[in-house]
């Protein structure tokens, strides 16, 4: 509670980068019943024609021939052809790619923020007693 | 050991930006599995990236083509690398030296003027400048250079075939319909 609490203040006040981890599968893993993609929050079916479906809700349907729930399908030239409920055969699919948003705290923005921090603390105080020269 | 103190900030900023610029690399053996970094849940699902990587081909003459990694194959690299246009252009790999993908854009420009400005303004420190000083050019110049070093991942030749798929729009290859109309006469 304390980590993520200062870890979203680190965020605020020096702001986080966001950087992809994906782990890529044959499609074959949607219709396993191994763990590999529970833990995804998101997962993408890419289709041989180009189109990727992002769920972040999915299951598969009656007799395991679509994978189907919430996301967006964007076609071969990523223009989003449908939000909300989507689908896609199973058999279309040519790789699946699970993947989660991972954010970096940049060390280098918070070492630079103390230093910074300190070298204006004691310019204010040079500047207000004139005691430093 | 015997120390004058303006070594002791020069040092301790020193060896404080080391740890910094050395420990921030968000990749591992340049696998997408390995990125580092704490989960975060706040992602909304119009927000996951379904575009390429920006990647820097280095050619074996020297040229550097910029853009969209759109996918590898046996015998190209399909970089799109004009914005306005939709079609990639077919890189030979073995015209190819290697590869720079951009993982995230550092800003690496500013934190050299911050750098710049810092210790600038650390002169204006009077007798304290004596530890200012060295401690923004020990912590400092580490922690500006730190995002050069960690926004990007190289590849060489030998691994190109191997790891390059996973930073692409299209992981699977090319769309055999659209390879047939954009592969090079």
């Amino acid at each position: 509670m304390i980590r993520a609490a200062l870890l979203i203040v680190l965020c605020a006040s020096t702001g986080c980068t966001t950087v992809w981890r994906a782990t890529f599968h044959k499609p074959e893993v949607v219709t396993e019943s191994s763990s590999r993609l529970k833990r995804a929050p998101f997962i993408k079916a890419h289709t041989e024609d180009g189109r990727v479906l992002v769920f972040d809700r999915w299951s598969l349907s009656a007799g395991d021939t679509h994978l189907e729930g919430n996301g967006v399908e964007y076609d071969a030239f990523r223009r989003k052809v449908r939000q909300g409920a989507v689908a896609v055969a199973v058999q279309d699919i040519t790789m699946v790619e699970a993947t989660e948003a991972r954010r970096l705290v940049r060390a280098e923005i918070v070492t630079m923020a103390v230093m910074t921090g300190i070298t204006v603390l004691i310019t204010g105080i040079c500047a207000g007693s004139g005691g430093c020269f | 050991m015997l120390l004058t103190a303006p070594a002791r900030p020069l040092l301790l900023g020193l060896a404080w930006g080391l740890i910094v610029s050395a420990g921030c690399a968000p990749v591992h053996g340049a696998n997408r599995n390995f990125l580092r970094g704490s989960r975060n849940t706040s992602v909304k699902l119009k927000h996951v990236p379904v575009r390429g990587h920006t990647v820097e081909v280095t050619l074996k003459n020297k040229h550097i083509l910029k853009g969209e990694l759109y996918a590898v194959d046996a015998e190209y690299i399909w970089l799109r690398i004009d914005r306005r246009a939709v079609t990639p252009r077919g890189i030979p790999i073995d015209a190819v030296r290697g590869v720079n993908i951009l993982l995230y854009s550092s800003g690496a420009g500013a934190f050299v003027a911050w750098q710049l400005l810092g210790t600038a303004i650390a002169f204006s420190n009077g007798l304290a400048a004596v530890f200012t000083v060295p401690a923004w050019l020990g912590g400092g110049i580490p922690a500006a250079i730190a995002p050069f070093r960690n926004d990007d991942i190289d590849l060489g030749t030998r691994v190109i075939r191997s790891k390059l798929y996973q930073f692409a729009r299209f992981p699977q290859g090319l769309p055999p319909k659209l390879r047939a109309s954009w592969a090079p006469d």
